[in-house]
């Protein structure tokens, strides 16, 4: 039985690394992002494409961290964790929002599209 | 069926690096050495992830 409990301890708290790895890289490539985005000049069609491509990694960052299934952790550290998780949550459909902004800008100056980087 | 070629990451890394280079950006992509071992504490995890709403919400204006 302590076994199985070291067991599940253990998984836990590989979980809330994992949350915290993702949450990491979110915002280390969102934050640069939006360093870029909050000066951006709206006809500059390859910085945004940057700007997206960026955004897009932080998505699929917070994808990942949002995906991990955090129901079975308990404690104080479970009702964090899952705060984060839903903080990351509103963050993933404001970036998809502002990602779909800045490439509607771009359809709309006009793109010579050679580097596909927006599926 | 889609013809979307993935480019590598090596390549969108330094294209990235170049375009933010002539734009006189700041694009550091290397994480500061010792913030790669450590994952940092939820509650520091959320008040970044808060930081990132401000700034979202702020271009939603613009």
């Amino acid at each position: 039985i302590m076994d199985n409990r070291d067991n599940d301890e253990n998984t836990d708290i590989d979980l809330l690394i994992k949350q915290r790895q993702h949450h990491k890289k979110s915002f280390d490539i969102i934050s640069r992002a939006l360093k870029i985005d909050e000066k951006i000049d709206d006809q500059n069609i390859e910085q945004k494409r940057i700007v997206i491509e960026m955004y897009s990694k932080g998505i699929e960052e917070l994808e990942e961290g949002i995906g991990i299934d955090l129901s079975g952790v308990t404690g104080e550290e479970g009702e964090r964790a899952r705060k984060l998780q839903l903080k990351m949550n509103n963050n993933l459909l404001m970036v998809r929002e502002r990602r779909e902004r800045l490439d509607c800008m771009n359809r709309i100056y006009g793109q010579s599209s050679h580097l596909p980087f927006y599926k | 069926s889609t013809t979307t070629i993935t480019a590598p990451e090596n390549q969108v890394d330094s294209l990235m690096q170049q375009v933010a280079d002539e734009a006189g950006l700041e694009l550091n992509m290397e994480l500061p050495a010792g913030e790669t071992g450590s994952v940092g504490t939820a509650t520091a995890a959320s008040t970044e992830q808060d930081d990132l709403s401000k700034r979202l919400a702020q271009l939603r204006q613009m």
